[in-house]
């Protein structure tokens, strides 16, 4: 609320980040895709504390079983218990998310900081460099690699993160070329700041609101391309379970047809994830970006 | 009451927020005339916007919506009227200049295109007669090479000649009434008094009404025949061009006229209004104007004044004036 | 407007020639030793030795990728060690199932796409934006295998209404409308994974770009000329919010063909994705690098139309 003084204009007002937590609380979406993800996340980090089997743990004698009271989502072909590596594979799936897109994140913003604020020369190699980047068929590229590298959870990562900070790159670029032309900008230069300090203490900041939506997108990405890749067997190897090469069960047509339990769960949380995470991120550019509000 | 065109009475309009209910116009009566400019002044956010939107009917849907009032056009109601009648009635009879010549022209379509629209729609010419009508509204409004000029784009015009097209297309179907709202403000300086002093010589020209939006009493001088303050959503002083300069009763009227630059006081400094227009979810119980008021009385703070006739044809808002009125009474 | 397009043909140069030497770079570079296996095994050590230094093994990466270039200028990418026959040949025979599965998934999405995105803008916060909204976010956050192997598994498997893999009944030689039948029968599921897919994110897209559209001041202008609701939206709105969303389009073109590596894969469809999916898994390095230029190079000249696109629909973009 803006309080006005009769003599002396003091204002009182709501900071901005109010305002914005407000606006995404009334987003009824977004907050049930909050909620989700919490528990998502819990579950997932808390995972030895709620199931009783080990996540690697064989039971030949118990292969293909039916979700019944021991084993609620059943057993897979080594007679693994398949809740216990839902809630494993959670880690892997999410951790791919967040650090893949930490990976595009740093390179993405600390590129689009350079293209915008110095322009010219560095602008025109470094939007070179990302044409090219988006040229790439990503998927293709994204196998070549891992069959370079190799599956691992860590290449995983590697190869999303390089191949997907264009995007945010581009978008920090274009918000810095705007802010760039502020007053509070040409203050700094006046104050004599550095252009490392003009940057990364003044620009950078207020390009915040771009960053956390294009991230939370990001991960979004990051889960699925986890999920492709370890789904053609490039990305997390067993016995690691990941929700995407729990999904390659399904490559099987017997189970395909006839063991539901091995791949709908696992698939049904990628996209439960996806989902919450779409709903979150529609929230936030919603509560960060007044423009699109009506 | 022949003489009147527009008559508008008791308008209110709100919108919904997130926050809450905004009641942006609260309230409004007042009259145009046949041949008159009428002047509405206040400063951004006071409501003169949207009373102007509200007679189009162009309140954005759904959060805006007329909660009450009539205006009278003609004789009809124009909030009775159906979509199809009051659209009979926008940019024929009643016609609107926007404040921003940048954007208020659609960028993808051509001067001519956007001009014909509104005369193929409401004039029925056709073909050849429509670009002939079109030139003529173009040299009309003084913009040189017209026969170009129709087939260009928005762009690649200036802000004051996107202005003349947007007045070009404002008159090409012959209103009875425009509405120009805040018309000069993104201008330079010497394009406004361009401007102005164009749509002064179509005031001669043509026998239209104008309603006049501004923030800028200077404007106001030049153009208006009668003039309305608004403030905070509220008529708060209304009367005769003349009679406001002279001698203006309400403190806020006042206090506009103090915070122009003059040409003769030299030396002397700029006032201003302190303060701001309060929160429309924080409305003073009293008169809205109170806060930044300084003279104002026990009285202002707790009870809104009516818009009473001081002066004959003078209106105002303000414990204060009426109180010296009734002391002028009792004497 | 020429001038304009060969402009942004001749920026596509060094874009292309960078793409080249970072895929070139990145495959040869790959650890294990595929010329082997396009080597007669029962040859002597001295021979292969020799085989080997002239198909240019011990040449350093820099001297290999000038070769490659010098002859996939006059047209020859090599020989895919898979196939044994030219890369062009195998490539030629895919392209064009990949080109037909896109292309459909395109037209139809956009048909759907953009009504749809339109009506949820005009109407905004009513339960069709609502129902529509939710249904295309589900539509983007679904993964495509996931999808796929859904309609597999219930259409395919369960109720026998189409088939599992491939593109034509296999031992059957069909031909004429028969053959075309088969083939739409066989496309089915694949196209309806990435229509869906495809669908949702552009009506997401156009929502919103009308949405943005819609609070411009020139739609008000409009409305006050007293244009009927309609001319306002699909002439004055729409003309405005298709310059993005032709862009989203041509973009989306590129995408497919790149993005539909999944979706091929699980349908065993037999186009490019495929193509490249099997290469990869073969190490059949000729055949990667042509396939992802291949693509790389249809992607960038859809990012070539969409400017193109976008100058003719924007006049206020300057063609010098």
């Amino acid at each position: 609320m803006d309080v006005i003084d009769k003599n002396n204009k003091t204002l009182d007002y709501t900071p901005l980040w109010r305002l914005s937590l407000n606006r995404f609380r009334r987003n009824k979406l977004a907050v049930l895709g909050t909620i989700v993800l919490i528990i998502l996340i819990i579950t997932a980090i808390f995972a030895p504390l709620i199931v009783q089997y080990d996540r690697d743990e064989q039971n030949l004698l118990k292969i293909y079983q039916k979700p019944s009271k021991a084993h609620i989502l059943g057993t897979d072909e080594l007679g693994r218990d398949v809740f216990t590596r839902l809630l494993y594979g959670g880690r892997v799936s999410l951790s791919v998310g967040l650090i893949s897109t930490t990976i595009s994140v740093v390179i993405g913003v600390v590129l689009g900081i350079i293209a915008g604020y110095y322009g010219k020369k560095a602008d025109i190699i470094i939007m070179r460099i990302v044409d090219i980047f988006m040229c790439f068929p990503f998927f293709v590229i994204a196998i070549t690699m891992a069959a370079i590298l190799g599956p691992s959870i860590w290449n995983v990562m590697i190869i999303t993160g390089v191949l997907g900070w264009t995007s945010i790159c581009r978008m920090v670029r274009a918000e810095v070329m705007s802010i760039k032309e502020r007053e509070f900008v040409e203050a700094a230069k006046a104050l004599g700041l550095t252009n490392r300090e003009i940057m990364f203490k003044h620009i950078l900041p207020n390009t915040f609101a771009v960053i956390i939506v294009y991230a939370t997108l990001g991960i979004a990405n990051g889960i699925l391309s986890e999920a492709g890749l370890s789904f053609l067997g490039l990305g997390v190897k067993q016995p690691q379970p990941s929700w995407g090469n729990m999904l390659a069960a399904a490559q099987n047509l017997q189970s395909l047809q006839h063991r539901w339990w091995l791949w709908i769960p696992s698939g049904l949380l990628v996209f439960i994830t996806i989902l919450s995470i779409n709903f979150v991120g529609d929230g936030l550019r919603d509560a960060l970006d007044p423009k699109l509000k009506q | 009451m022949d003489n009147i065109i527009l008559s508008v009475r008791r308008l209110v309009t709100e919108f919904k927020t997130s926050e809450g209910k905004v009641i942006a116009v609260n309230d409004v009566s007042f009259d145009v005339e046949k041949g008159k400019v009428l002047g509405i002044v206040g400063e951004s956010g006071c409501g003169k916007s949207v009373t102007s939107l509200s007679i189009m009917r162009l309140v954005p849907k759904p959060n805006g919506i007329i909660s009450n009032g009539q205006i009278i056009f003609d004789n009809k109601d124009l909030l009775k009227l159906d979509d199809k009648d009051i659209r009979s009635i926008r940019g024929n009879e009643i016609s609107m200049i926007f404040q921003e010549p940048m954007t208020a022209l659609n960028p993808v379509f051509t001067v001519g295109f956007q001009i014909s629209e509104a005369l193929e729609l409401h004039t029925g010419l056709k073909g050849e007669n429509v670009r002939k009508k079109c030139i003529e509204l173009l040299e009309i409004v003084k913009i040189p090479r017209a026969k170009k000029v129709i087939d260009e784009y928005p762009h690649q015009l200036s802000g004051g000649m996107r202005q003349r097209v947007m007045i070009a297309m404002a008159i090409s179907c012959n209103p009875k009434l425009l509405i120009a709202d805040e018309p000069t403000t993104a201008l330079d300086v010497t394009i406004q008094a361009q401007i102005l002093d164009l749509m002064k010589n179509l005031i001669d020209e043509l026998d239209m009404s104008i309603i006049f939006i501004t923030h800028d009493l200077g404007v106001i001088s030049e153009m208006a025949d009668m003039v309305v303050v608004m403030y905070a959503g509220k008529i708060v002083e209304e009367a005769s061009v003349e009679k406001i300069f002279e001698n203006p009763l309400h403190f806020y009227t006042k206090g506009l006229m103090n915070s122009r630059p003059s040409l003769l006081k030299k030396g002397d400094k700029l006032q201003c209004i302190q303060g701001m227009i309060p929160s429309p979810f924080n409305m003073p119980k009293g008169c809205a104007f109170e806060p930044r008021c300084n003279y104002s009385i026990d009285k202002c703070k707790v009870e809104m004044p009516d818009l009473l006739e001081c002066e004959k044809g003078h209106k105002v808002r303000c414990w204060v004036a009426h109180q010296k009125v009734g002391d002028n009474h009792e004497r | 407007m020429k001038q304009y397009i060969i402009r942004r043909l001749l920026l596509m140069i060094p874009v292309f020639i960078g793409i080249s030497i970072i895929t070139f770079a990145l495959i040869h570079s790959t650890p294990g030793d595929p010329y082997i296996m396009m080597i007669d095994g029962n040859l002597n050590v001295e021979d292969r030795e020799m085989m080997l230094r002239e198909i240019g093994y011990y040449d350093s990466i820099p001297v290999k990728y000038i070769k490659w270039v010098s002859r996939a200028v006059r047209g020859d990418l090599g020989y895919s060690i898979r196939y044994r026959e030219p890369v062009t040949d195998v490539m030629l025979r895919r392209i064009g199932n990949t080109l037909l599965l896109s292309f459909s998934a395109l037209l139809i999405s956009s048909i759907i796409a953009i009504p749809l995105g339109i009506i949820s803008a005009t109407k905004q916060y009513s339960i069709f934006d609502y129902i529509a909204t939710v249904i295309a976010l589900i539509g983007v956050s679904i993964p495509a295998f996931f999808f796929a192997l859904g309609l597999i598994k219930t259409l395919a498997v369960d109720l026998k209404l189409f088939p599992i893999s491939g593109i034509e009944t296999i031992g059957v030689n069909l031909t004429g409308f028969k053959k075309v039948l088969d083939i739409l029968h066989h496309m089915a599921l694949p196209l309806i994974v990435l229509t869906f897919m495809q669908t949702a994110s552009l009506m997401r897209y156009t929502r919103s770009a009308m949405l943005e559209v819609l609070q411009q001041d020139y739609i008000r202008t409009a409305r006050a000329k007293g244009l009927p609701e309609k001319a306002v939206i699909y002439k004055h709105a729409l003309r405005n919010a298709m310059i993005s969303i032709s862009t989203l389009i041509t973009i989306s073109l590129g995408y497919l063909l790149s993005g539909a590596v999944l979706t091929e894969t699980v349908f065993v469809w037999p186009g490019m994705g495929t193509l490249l999916y099997q290469a990869v898994s073969n190490r059949d390095y000729p055949l990667i690098t042509s396939g992802t230029l291949l693509i790389a190079l249809c992607v960038l000249f859809a990012n070539l139309l969409s400017d193109i696109l976008y100058a003719v629909i924007d006049p206020r973009i300057r063609y010098d």
